[in-house]
């Protein structure tokens, strides 16, 4: 695995601790023992219905984001907010941050580069994975 | 990794058509056409996933019109406590979008109206999961 897909591997795992925490290696276990996973529900991976991915966290900002991300990194040049709603699909409403909101995400990115930059061998290559 | 471990494993890869692809192992592929998973996912739209609490879920959708699911641990899929949803195809990018509240509108399955949509569904239960 390159260093984007151990990071997904382990957002995955992190998703569904109760089902592979017996699984989890001793590297998996400092991982998530080194971050904060009181606000791991806010993080998680999605699949659209095209199967591409998204990571998606809840922002401050009161908001739902998502960047596409895949084998090659985070897109987090290319966030998009959702509101949150109970309606359906047709009715969600994508929206185009001010820039106010948007210096609260980059604000949250750079916390989420710095996370999972502890978990890069290589801190020098991990701008490559977070696009 | 017991079975429902690399069953869910393999169904958060096929989730996915763009992360993790080239590290299914020659054992995930010989699971996934044991139990079908490619056709399950296409057909049924099964998928693993948590609800907001962290709860996790089989979910798929029934011939029935409606959607089901059933939590999911380690030791397995607890079908005696499947949920059914009369959101039936609601099953969209949105389901994971809202984390606010419980986006699958599972139904508790204590209620005699939701014990009869059981019995109807449990063909499909028996077909696919037997």
């Amino acid at each position: 695995m390159n260093e984007a897909q151990r990071v997904l591997n382990i957002i995955l795992k992190m998703m569904y601790y109760d089902e592979f925490k017996s699984s989890l290696t001793q590297d998996e276990r400092d991982f998530i023992q080194r971050i904060n996973l009181s606000s791991f529900k806010h993080f998680r991976l999605s699949s659209l219905h095209d199967r591409s991915t998204i990571f998606t966290w809840v922002s401050s900002m009161g908001e739902s984001v998502a960047c596409y991300a895949n084998d090659n990194g985070f897109y987090f040049s290319e966030i998009v907010a959702y509101k949150t709603s109970t309606k359906r699909m047709k009715d969600r409403e994508e929206e185009k941050l001010s820039p106010e909101k948007m210096e609260i995400v980059k604000g949250e990115i750079v916390d989420l580069k710095r996370t999972f930059r502890l978990y890069s061998e290589n801190p020098n290559d991990m701008e490559t994975y977070f696009k | 990794m017991n079975t429902v471990q690399k069953i869910v494993v393999l169904m958060m890869k096929i989730n996915h058509s763009d992360i993790l692809q080239n590290t299914l192992s020659e054992e995930e592929i010989r699971l996934g056409a044991k139990i079908n998973a490619y056709n399950l996912h296409t057909g049924r739209n099964l998928k693993i996933l948590n609800d907001v609490s962290g709860k996790t879920l089989l979910t798929w959708q029934s011939d029935a019109h409606y959607l089901i699911a059933c939590p999911v641990d380690e030791n397995g899929f607890t079908f005696s406590k499947i949920g059914v949803s009369t959101e039936g195809f609601v099953m969209d990018v949105q389901v994971y979008f809202n984390f606010d509240t419980d986006k699958l509108n599972i139904i508790s399955v204590e209620t005699e109206e939701n014990k009869s949509l059981l019995k109807i569904l449990s063909p499909d239960i028996e077909q696919y999961f037997n």
